[in-house]
């Protein structure tokens, strides 16, 4: 059983988390096309290599953000969401990750 | 030298450091009672007793029996009362044992099957493949005769006794194998800081220090044991498993360790690979008779069990530690006939040599064929014949021979870890080199063949390890270019009989290069189409023999040819120690026991135990109708704590609410109450419940009794994303619920408290509040799911048991009885109420389940508003309808039946009421 570092909790076995799938790069649901959405909800790039995962730690229901290398199963590094948004924005990271659009449905926060 | 003793050829202490002589013990073998000390292994007894047989082989039901005396071979497997494939020469005796030999037809010392050795022409590698499957196979005629003569153990009920556990163990440093490397490994690691735990597969730490040969003379090699011994003995501070086997090795430093009854898994900062080396048997005809033995196994024999194992032997060497071996046999009072070294020439330790030619031991060389031949009855070796150069023939009576091939390290396991195996013409033999990381191998392990060197190489890369993790101690690769070279090739074939490189499978030479003539000439290949190293061996005597002979069939000198990847488990691990995993728990309401007491059938629903009924004498139509009438007319309670309790909280909870359901929650006031329907992200029907404003800020949800974990995780995945200003709590196992349905309802609630207004006017449909119940509160919602008059209640789990006691008390007057799942499918279905997962499926639209009023589809965004767009400009196929059976109707409609139009199918009942 591999050991996962959990930004919150720190190294722990992997039973103890969840995975919860690939970090998405979610349209605007209101300026993309139906093929657009059909392609986010189905289609999947199932890269080899490098790929940022969603990953829940479950007994603190903490979900973070792992780099995993699918072609190897090791984890590279983990993340919180935060974190990951910064790297992205900053255009760094072993996946040179397309930066995920932050989903902004309309409404937004209070205020 | 010797004592007998009922049979039983023992010799003096020091021999026989394992068992206790003062603790005599019997068990049964084969129906015969079989007498042995405590600390014996079931083979040591055995042999003690003259009984060197123990099981038949697999294919050609040879007898076989014990090698190694350490659990390398699966010769000594045996039935062990309901437990099969025991290894016999592991498995320390206890008082009474019923041991039974396997594959066996008949008598062990006459198995008819033996005659199938006689049609081995006709039984060719891939022998199934090639004539069973395919068309016009056969296997389906002959499966059951062919397990029956090939099968192994029976496996019963495991036997009365301690109960298989499972427990996990954490340290800094794991050292697998308590020989000299592991021992000053672990000690080195221990004096720098470090928690140690070292696991030892024999009932004693030691290894090779408790039966290896030191010295030729005898007093002096007992004094060089001891201070070994002393020198290197564990400080208290090591945690010491013994009788302890590392079965797999996983990543991160995880292994699977099996002590008895249990399983131990061991998380490791840092792994040392401290496991040795195993003797290899030279492949010759008849090598597999009972008495043709390892010397490492002759050593252990007389060392550990203080038993004589023969009266003539004789010795085949491929290094020095079998000289040791002739000597241990001399000083046993075995008669030496004579050594043979198949380096070529006779090249002990020169102290070693000189001894033997003082007892007038024959030493030969030049060995060009080597064959065994059976004692009449052909159940034991009865003499060895030698053909040297210059085609001299020399034959030797003895009921022992001692034969090497040289020792290979133990690499199956390491290989596991990530150890690189590959092998090396230089010294004709396996190196092993530990990958970068948490893995490390010293000893035999890692081609050290000077106990000096080892010990002082292992002490300085165990010191590296302390208790901060370092990068280890020094790096001592290529310690195998030291190694003398292996014999080339320890292969020999002419003469009758047959050679085996493989005892699980019974594969001889040219049942491989058949394989390779027939295709298979790749390391992988060759093991799947000729089974060779795929036994419960798995290639540990075999590995060397079958690199060897294929490199040769192909022409090359082995270094290309490589090794059948290792896989765990390395030793035997039971289905029972495999069931001491974690078990699926079943949920139980804080209700549980209270449900039993008053006669309910309890009935699984996702991970709860929900009440079906409370039947109480009745039977099970009549209390469901009973109940169902009692909400109608009276009262009835029903456990809701299977539902999901959610509290979320925080300046954003009503925007968070309609992100994530299909509702609209913002314009919420304290107090209120609402449905609450969420989606998938493709826009079909998951979950539902109410949400339940409390206070400003501050809300209640509720979700279906198998979704709350899933919907408490999805809340937080969504909102890691979008950063709201609140916060979710899973309150679910905090609060146990009930509903308490029917027009009495309202007076029995009073009744707990007075002085609370619960009328209509100031407690209305689809309100809240929470209600102080003695002495704690419940979160009360009047909900209409079951009756027209109904409430919910949310109470803290400790004080729910109290309160629904008092409930069913105060509802005693007025009818009031609790009632169960089925009761409350069929009050909600007259109700139209639809229940998510029975009513609905993956693909269900809300408006097909008539829920579009539950949607507030002007919302800027819900999760499954993006998908139910696009859906919902798509034709609607499908709808739930409520219709009645037709009158005539003769056979009952029930959940899941198909309703046909003509022969088409048009649609399935998810409801059926009466």
């Amino acid at each position: 059983m591999k050991l996962m570092r959990c930004p919150l909790n720190g190294w722990r076995g992997v039973a103890e988390f969840m995975y919860g799938g690939v970090v998405e790069d979610i349209p605007d649901p209101d300026a993309c096309d139906d093929r657009a959405w059909s392609d986010y909800l189905f289609i999947r790039e199932n890269r080899r290599g490098p790929v940022a995962e969603w990953w829940c730690h479950l007994p603190s229901a903490f979900w973070f953000v792992a780099l995993r290398s699918t072609a190897t199963g090791e984890v590279l590094e983990t993340l919180t969401w935060a974190q990951w948004r910064q790297r992205c924005e900053q255009g760094e990271g072993p996946s040179a990750p397309v930066a995920p659009a932050p989903v902004a449905p309309r409404g937004g926060v209070h205020g | 030298m010797a004592e007998r003793r009922d049979g039983m050829a023992r010799l003096q202490a020091p021999a026989g450091l394992l068992i206790d002589r003062s603790r005599p013990l019997a068990f049964r073998f084969d129906g015969a009672n079989i007498p042995a000390y405590e600390g014996d292994t079931i083979a040591s007894a055995l042999v003690a007793s003259g009984r060197w047989l123990m099981s038949r082989s697999f294919k050609y039901h040879r007898p076989r029996g014990p090698v190694s005396f350490a659990g390398h071979e699966a010769n000594t497997l045996v039935q062990l009362g309901s437990e099969p494939n025991v290894a016999a020469d592991l498995r320390l005796v206890t008082e009474g044992d019923d041991v039974r030999p396997l594959n066996v037809m008949g008598r062990l010392d006459r198995d008819p099957a033996a005659v199938l050795g006689r049609l081995s022409r006709f039984l060719p590698p891939g022998f199934y493949y090639r004539d069973f499957f395919g068309p016009g196979g056969r296997w389906d005629r002959w499966e059951r005769r062919i397990r029956a003569l090939a099968g192994l153990g029976h496996a019963g009920a495991p036997a009365a006794g301690a109960p298989f556990t499972q427990r996990f163990l954490h340290c800094d440093v794991a050292v697998v194998g308590g020989g000299p490397a592991g021992l000053a490994a672990a000690a080195a690691a221990h004096a720098a800081g470090a928690d140690v735990a070292l696991f030892e597969q024999m009932p004693r730490v030691g290894g090779s220090l408790l039966w290896s040969r030191w010295s030729a003379q005898a007093p002096a090699d007992e004094a060089l044991r001891a201070r070994w011994l002393d020198a290197l003995a564990p400080p208290p501070g090591v945690s010491l498993h013994t009788g302890a086997t590392v079965t797999g090795v996983f990543e991160d430093g995880l292994l699977s360790v099996i002590q008895g009854r249990q399983l131990i898994k061991v998380r490791a900062r840092d792994v040392v690979m401290a496991h040795g080396g195993i003797e290899q048997c030279p492949v010759f005809p008849n090598n597999d008779l009972p008495g043709v033995v390892l010397p490492s196994g002759v050593q252990r024999l007389i060392r550990l069990y203080g038993i004589r194992p023969g009266q003539r032997a004789v010795v085949v060497a491929s290094d020095d530690s079998a000289y040791g071996a002739a000597l241990d046999l001399l000083d046993a009072g075995v008669e030496l006939a004579a050594l043979a070294d198949l380096r070529g020439a006779v090249a002990g330790p020169a102290d070693f040599l000189e001894a033997l030619e003082r007892a007038g031991v024959r030493l030969l060389d030049g060995v060009t064929g080597l064959r065994a031949q059976a004692a009449s009855g052909g159940l034991h070796l009865g003499g060895v014949e030698f053909q040297r150069h210059a085609g001299v023939r020399e034959r030797f009576d003895c009921d022992l021979l001692a034969a090497s091939a040289g020792t290979v390290p133990a690499f199956n396991l390491a290989a596991q870890g990530g150890a690189r195996v590959r092998y090396e013409p230089q010294v004709r033999n396996f190196v092993v080199e530990a990958p970068e990381g948490a893995l490390r191998v010293v000893g035999q392990l890692a081609g050290e063949s000077v106990l000096e060197e080892a010990v002082e190489h292992a002490s300085q890369l165990g010191g590296g390890l302390g208790s901060q993790r370092t990068t280890g101690g020094p790096s001592h690769s290529a310690r195998w270019r030291r190694q003398p070279a292996l014999p080339a090739w320890p292969i020999f074939e002419t003469g009758h009989g047959k050679a085996f490189v493989d005892l699980d499978e019974d594969l001889q030479p040219q049942d491989l290069r058949e394989t390779v003539r027939l295709g298979y000439a790749d390391m992988q290949l060759l093991k799947r189409f000729s089974t060779v190293g795929m036994g419960p061996t798995q290639g540990r005597h075999s590995a060397l023999a079958t690199l060897r002979i294929l490199a040769r069939a192909r022409g090359s000198e082995g270094s290309g040819v490589g090794v059948a990847t290792p896989r765990p488990p390395v030793g035997e691990e039971t289905v029972a120690h495999m069931a001491t995993g974690p078990a699926h728990p079943v949920r139980r309401t804080a209700l549980h026991d209270r449900h039993l007491q008053l006669g309910a059938v309890m009935m699984p629903v996702g991970p709860w135990l929900r009440p079906a009924c409370f039947p109480a004498g009745k039977s099970r139509e009549q209390a469901v109708a009973d109940e169902v009438d009692a909400v109608r007319q009276r009262a009835g309670l029903f456990d809701v704590g299977t539902l999901g309790g959610l509290r979320v909280r925080g300046p954003d909870a009503a925007l968070f609410l309609e992100r994530m359901y299909a509702g609209r929650y913002t314009t919420m006031k304290p107090g209120a109450v609402r449905y609450a329907l969420m989606l998938d992200e493709v826009g079909s029907v998951y979950d539902d419940g109410v949400a339940a404003c409390l206070e400003a800020e501050s809300f209640y949800v509720t979700t279906t009794s198998g979704h709350s974990d899933a919907i408490f995780r999805s809340m937080l995945k969504w909102n890691a994303r979008w950063g709201l200003d609140i916060d979710v709590t899973n309150v679910t196992s905090a609060y146990c619920g009930v509903n308490l349905a029917g027009p009495a309802s309202r007076a029995i609630l009073s009744a707990l408290c007075p002085q609370e207004d619960l009328s209509h006017a100031a407690f209305g449909y689809m309100r809240a509040r929470v209600l102080p119940l003695m002495g704690t509160h419940a979160i009360a919602m009047r909900v209409g799911f079951l009756g027209e008059l109904a409430y919910e209640l949310h109470l803290p789990a400790s004080r729910a048991l109290a309160v629904v006691d008092r409930l069913l008390e105060a509802g005693r007057e007025h009818g009031l009885v609790p009632i169960g799942v089925e009761a409350q499918r069929q009050l909600r279905l007259e109700k139209g109420h639809v229940i998510v997962g029975q009513d609905t499926d993956a693909v269900s639209l809300p408006q097909e389940v008539g829920l579009s009023w539950a949607l507030a589809a002007d919302k800027p965004f819900f999760i499954g508003q993006r998908a139910l767009r696009v859906r919902a400009a798509q034709p609607a196929t499908r709808a739930l309808v409520c219709w009645q059976a037709p009158p005539g109707v003769r056979w009952p409609v029930l959940e899941g039946h198909l309703v046909l139009r003509g022969e088409d199918i048009v649609g399935h009942v998810t409801s059926v009421g009466h």
